[in-house]
């Protein structure tokens, strides 16, 4: 093998070697904010989580129902019934437009 | 001495010169081979990076919680996960005089730990080499018992199971224990409703957690639960129960046992007191009763599909001997139609038409309508039917049946067997899962038969002994049952009932059945009429479907014309 052959195969050689050297700094680099990246999301999992239980226990029926007791004197909330139901002729702009169309 | 070039030159004939040069290119050619090989594995990576790489952690993501959710048919959480700890000793490393110091500062902490000191002193000083001390706290707990510097006393971390709307449908979620345990992790078992019955489903994480999504409404099962509590304290009664049912699909949009208990504590409800309602017995599914009258209108609906009578055929309600024994109604004994003997609770009416179509199709039938085997729901705690054998089934028991005694079922059973008879005859099992759609089962009566026994049901409420359940916009039909109780020797209690009330709504094409059945109710001072369910459990269930209607979004019939019209707008 001639000279020139082997110093193109010695560069090409130590370029391979820097190449998967910094190819490998990255990976470890990746792989350190992926295992970072994977802790944050397990523990905002875990937040959301314990958020999202907060939230059902605290709008849960049975609570909303004990503060509307509660705060009976102040909001005058009643449960909703079948009464509650309207007929489209109570609807205001109903009225007006039955009299537009009358007149 | 030996040496390759001497080896070469020896057995190859080659000079040092050339020898150099094979050295060379051998070298060259492992190079070569090293550069290749590492070029194929770096453009490996390059086209698939993801692939038997160590960067693929996706199956550690969700390491704390393995268990997947409950969640309710609107998508509201019933059942999830939480972190927690737990507290473990090893005693051999204790120092004895420590534990008083250990045990103090175990008491000081907020929200406090319950735990029985004596016992756990007893356990520290033992010669174990592990003991529990507790195996739920909380992290801000755990954080407390850290700061504890004591040799041998652990914390582990681990997963607990939780339950946010308390007793909400308590019966259906049933609850979880402990299985197998290590200090850094516990696995979780269903012990009770959907959660043992799809224990296995739920802890299956092979390719991330699987969430179950109920038929349950969890706001209609908290009206339900209020408005059955109210019943119970109004009406004195020991317990109640109550089951919705979409009677097109079989979905149980609510069921309500009470007494109930907490899924979050449900160790602690665990009770050897027979003389009290158990709260973890499910009167819905477990429960066999007689249901009384409320069977009358299987045996129209026979009578009807046999096309033996009408709606308004004329039938005896003249008392009538049946292998001896005579049946007879406590007043009106004279003829009426059919509808008006169903809406007056006629036994010899029920009778009649029932010997009419005989013993074998009578048990057909009520076959068909599922009342001789388990309802199927998705519950380890369901009970089977006890049915009279097809030996037993003379016409005396054909007699008992037709008006509802001789055979007890489960308040679920009745509430398919009236979906059946109102979603146009055909089959529907009831289920807990949510429904994609409707599939209709094998006919059991006809389209015709149906309508007719919504109509009959109709005029019970309208005329009939459930007059008290007619509320403004919703036309609601049903039948009222009285089942006097069982004594300890078989004899039946005149003094001691359970009342039901089955009933459908709304309109001539009802979507919904339910079933509330209360023990020991009266509605004043315990006479025979205010034991009846015509005055507890009828204007109960009035209340409950004008309270339930607006959430299930069921239109009142008077509005109906203006809504459709509204919405085509």
């Amino acid at each position: 093998m001639s000279w020139p052959a082997f110093f193109i195969w010695l560069c090409l050689t130590l370029l391979l070697g820097f190449g998967t050297n910094i190819v490998n700094q990255q990976t470890n680099e990746v792989r350190r904010e992926v295992e970072r990246l994977t802790e944050v999301k397990e523990l905002n999992s875990e937040k959301l989580q314990i958020l999202e239980v907060q939230w059902v226990h605290l709008t849960n029926p049975e609570f909303i129902r004990e503060l509307t007791e509660e705060n009976f004197d102040r909001l005058w909330m009643v449960p909703g019934t079948n009464l509650d139901y309207g007929s489209i002729e109570d609807l205001p702009y109903y009225k007006e437009s039955q009299k537009d169309e009358n007149q | 001495m030996v040496s390759w070039t001497g080896i070469r030159k020896k057995y190859f004939g080659m000079d040092p010169v050339s020898t150099r040069s094979f050295r060379l290119k051998f070298l060259v050619f492992f190079i070569l081979l090293a550069f290749v090989a590492v070029g194929i594995r770096m453009a490996y990576f390059a086209i698939d990076p993801g692939q038997n790489s160590t960067l693929n952690r996706t199956d550690n993501l969700n390491k704390v919680f393995n268990r997947g959710d409950i969640l309710d048919r609107n998508g509201v959480l019933l059942a999830s996960n939480l972190p927690a700890y737990s507290i473990y000793a090893h005693p051999k490393e204790i120092e004895k005089d420590k534990i008083d110091d250990f045990l103090d500062a175990l008491e000081a902490i907020e929200p406090p730990i319950r735990f029985d000191r004596d016992r756990e002193k007893q356990r520290l000083l033992s010669d174990k080499n592990f003991v529990w001390i507790h195996k739920r706290i909380s992290p801000d707990q755990s954080q407390q018992v850290n700061k504890i510097t004591i040799k041998g006393i652990y914390t582990g971390e681990r997963e607990v199971r939780v339950y946010p709307n308390g007793r909400l449908a308590a019966h259906v979620l049933g609850g979880t224990t402990f299985g197998e345990e290590h200090v850094n992790k516990a696995e979780i078992v269903g012990v009770a409703g959907v959660e043992k019955y799809f224990n296995d489903l739920l802890n299956n994480n092979d390719s991330g957690r699987t969430n179950l999504e109920l038929s349950i409404d969890i706001r209609v099962q908290q009206i339900l639960t209020e408005m059955l509590d109210l019943g119970i304290k109004r009406f004195g009664a020991k317990g109640g129960s109550a089951v919705l049912m979409n009677v097109h699909t079989g979905e149980i949009i609510s069921l309500v046992s009470l007494p109930d208990f907490d899924p979050n504590r449900r160790a602690e409800f665990i009770t050897t007191d027979t003389k009290n309602h158990n709260p973890l017995f499910n009167m819905v599914t477990q429960g066999i009763y007689e249901l009384g009258s409320t069977f009358k209108i299987f045996s129209a609906a026979m009578a009807l599909d046999k096309n033996y009578y009408k709606r308004d055929s004329i039938i005896s309600t003249l008392p009538i001997q049946v292998r001896g024994k005579e049946f007879k109604d406590y007043r009106n004994h004279t003829e009426m139609t059919v509808m008006e003997a169903v809406a007056r609770s006629k036994n010899t009416a029920a009778i009649r038409m029932a010997l009419d179509v005989g013993t074998e199709a009578q048990r057909k039938f009520l076959m068909d309508l599922g009342f001789g085997t388990k309802s199927g729901i998705q519950l380890q705690e369901s009970s089977s039917p006890l049915v009279p054998s097809q030996k037993q089934w003379t016409n005396l028991t054909l007699a008992t049946v037709s008006f509802g005694h001789g055979m007890s079922i489960t308040p679920l059973h009745l509430a398919s067997a009236y979906a059946i008879l109102v979603n146009g005859g055909y089959k529907v099992y009831p289920t807990l899962l949510r429904a994609n759609g409707i599939e209709e089962g094998e006919r059991v009566i006809s389209p015709k038969t149906s309508r007719d026994v919504v109509s009959l049901l109709l005029n019970v409420v309208e005329n009939g002994t459930a007059r008290d359940t007619r509320i403004k916009g919703y036309l609601v039909g049903g039948k009222t049952g009285t089942s006097e109780k069982v004594g300890p020797s078989g004899e039946y209690l005149e003094d001691k009932n359970f009342v039901i009330f089955a009933s459908v709504f709304s309109g001539k094409e009802p979507n919904y059945s339910l079933v509330i059945m209360l023990d020991e109710a009266s509605a004043g001072d315990g006479s025979d009429y205010e034991r009846q369910a015509g005055s507890t459990v009828v204007p109960l269930t009035g209340e409950i479907i004008a309270r339930l209607g607006p959430v299930l979004g069921v239109i009142p019939e008077n509005q109906l014309p203006e809504a459709i019209t509204l919405a085509s707008k």
